[in-house]
């Protein structure tokens, strides 16, 4: 007791605060800092097993990181292909449940009802809802026909490409049809992945306190104004928020094709855990790059609204 | 999107001569609750009884997300709110490690847990749900902007402590960020399987244990939609209640500047 009267007080309560983390990091430490850093063992050594000797570690240096970036063409084709998916996917879905979440968060009859069918994707796509969705017929045949007919919209549809034909006419630039274009076709998977961060930017939006819009209606503000001015500043960290998930969602799904990539790597045929524990490195690596750029960029550019700062 | 939902709903109703008719329908014309009645006799041949499968799920759901919401939200309303060294390290290393793909740490987990001695056990499933990195940068950002420093000053100015500020200024303030990171959990407790860690049948959550249900193949297709039913009954419930719990927070009538 001695020892906390000398304290200053401040010096209490950064002790205090160290404490109140504490059980958080331990939980943390064990559960996800030491897998991490065996696997960064792991990417350095092949990893088999024997008979008798239990896991055995064979170490070979660099090699896993000098295939990877030497004669690995199909890990870099999927990194690419997936970083230009992203490009499209990611500020879509974070528009998309900016504008669904703005929707749900008005008044009206049935918006519970509402809410519920945007949150089904995150339900449909976990446990036992995606084990029936994979082996039901009658859904397979519906996502099969679904999926034939965005091939064909690809590839021969007369409507679609005679859109496309009427949009270029009107001057407007390949590069941005091509961009909607994409959109179209992947809107399915956006709607998917757009169930975690509606949930997100509604909370946020029912954290806006009322009084605020009240004072704008009082001073004569629209409601398009009112969503560019109070709104939209107001969410900004959460839509920020959202755009980082949505990032890291598309990463790191199962359904992401380098994470395809490196599972079958893991447990598929070859079983060369060192291998894949390499690329999931180099794949980490990447992302927080990737995130680094990005974070960089909204701070700089200020758009992102805080009460004391 | 809503589709297959309706679908398995309708599916979970269908009495047997109404489930493999082609081509199918979507709707049921004489409903019936024998697929519901049918689980129970399916899982009654099993050694280990119904509800004690209920009760695990239940169980590890409800602690693992209690404890998640106590310890994640402290983390993340000291990381947002006081000022200290390796405060932004800290934060930084949590958001990286939403980076790393989980599915290469399943064996290093494995190993982890074994050393602790915690396979076959609760705990392997409850504890590292507590720390859920999600739900950590959820909160964070949410107490960053809707607590005002001036709102913990006068706090401490009138003598509370951390603790006191926590559960009666910041929780509060912050109800509708905490109501979305238990859905978050429930979801994805209510959802595991026990997968790598659990391997005694009395462990087993409910998840497990309907997915069993499934594997019996085309015979079980009406039991399995009333499973799937009955599985999303509880997320949905969760995430009704926390939206319809969300009013009018404190930060409305908080401050005057």
């Amino acid at each position: 007791m001695k020892l906390l009267d000398n304290m200053s007080l401040k010096r209490k309560k950064s002790i205090f605060g160290y404490l109140l983390l504490i059980p958080f990091l331990i939980g943390f430490a064990l559960f996800f800092g030491l897998p991490v850093i065996q696997s960064l063992i792991f990417s350095f050594n092949n990893i088999s097993s024997e008979v008798g000797k239990g896991v055995v570690y064979k170490s070979v240096g660099f090699n896993h990181y000098t295939r990877l970036f030497t004669s690995d063409v199909e890990f870099r084709e999927r990194l690419v292909s997936n970083a230009v998916d992203l490009y499209v996917k990611v500020p879509m879905i974070v528009i998309y449940s900016l504008f669904i979440a703005v929707v749900l968060n008005k008044k009206f009859r049935g918006r519970n009802f509402a809410k519920v069918i945007f949150f089904l994707p995150v339900i449909i796509t976990s446990g036992v809802m995606l084990s029936m969705e994979s082996s039901d017929y009658l859904l397979h045949t519906v996502q099969n026909t679904i999926s034939q007919g965005n091939e064909l919209l690809e590839t021969n549809n007369a409507a679609f490409i005679d859109i496309k034909t009427i949009f270029l006419r009107m001057q407007i630039s390949e590069k941005i049809l091509q961009y909607l274009m994409a959109i179209i076709q992947k809107f399915y998977d956006i709607v998917i992945s757009s169930g975690v961060t509606i949930t997100l930017l509604l909370a946020a939006l029912q954290s806006i306190s009322p009084s605020v819009y009240e004072s704008a209606a009082i001073e004569g503000a629209t409601a398009w104004e009112t969503f560019w001015k109070i709104t939209l500043p107001l969410v900004s960290p959460y839509v920020f928020m959202c755009a980082i998930y949505a990032i890291i969602d598309s990463f790191t799904n199962s359904s992401n094709r380098v994470i395809e990539y490196i599972m079958d790597t893991a447990y598929g045929s070859s079983l060369n855990y060192g291998y894949a524990s390499a690329m999931t490195w180099i794949y980490f690596i990447v992302i927080a790059l990737f995130l680094a750029v990005i974070g960089g960029l909204f701070a700089r550019s200020r758009v992102i609204f805080y009460y004391d700062i | 999107m809503a589709l297959p939902f309706v679908y398995v709903i309708n599916n979970a109703f269908k009495p047997l001569d109404e489930l493999f008719i082609y081509p199918p329908r979507l709707f049921v014309q004489n409903p019936t609750l024998d697929n519901f009645s049918d689980m129970f006799t399916v899982m009654s041949e099993s050694v280990i009884t119904f509800s004690r499968y209920v009760f695990n799920s239940v169980f590890v759901t409800a602690v693992g997300t209690t404890g998640m919401v106590l310890i994640t939200s402290l983390a993340a309303f000291v990381l947002a709110k006081y000022r200290f060294r390796l405060e932004k390290v800290l934060f930084n290393i949590v958001i990286l490690s939403l980076m790393f793909s989980s599915q290469v740490t399943a064996i290093p987990n494995y190993l982890t847990m074994r050393d602790i001695g915690w396979i076959d056990s609760y705990l392997a499933i409850i504890v590292p749900a507590f720390a859920m990195p999600l739900n950590l940068f959820l909160m964070k950002q949410f107490m960053e902007s809707m607590i005002p420093d001036t709102i913990i000053e006068s706090a401490s100015i009138d003598g509370a402590g951390i603790l006191d500020t926590f559960f009666r200024i910041a929780m509060p303030m912050v109800k509708p960020a905490w109501l979305t990171a238990i859905i978050f959990s429930v979801q994805n407790l209510w959802n595991s399987t026990g997968g790598n860690f659990i391997f005694s049948e009395q462990f087993k959550p409910l998840q497990y244990a309907l997915q069993q249900i499934l594997a019996g193949g085309i015979v079980r297709t009406g039991v399995g939609s009333a499973v799937s039913v009955v599985m999303m009954i509880v997320p949905i419930t969760i995430f009704i209640l926390s939206q319809s719990k969300v009013v009018e927070t404190m930060s409305a009538s908080g401050l005057k500047e």
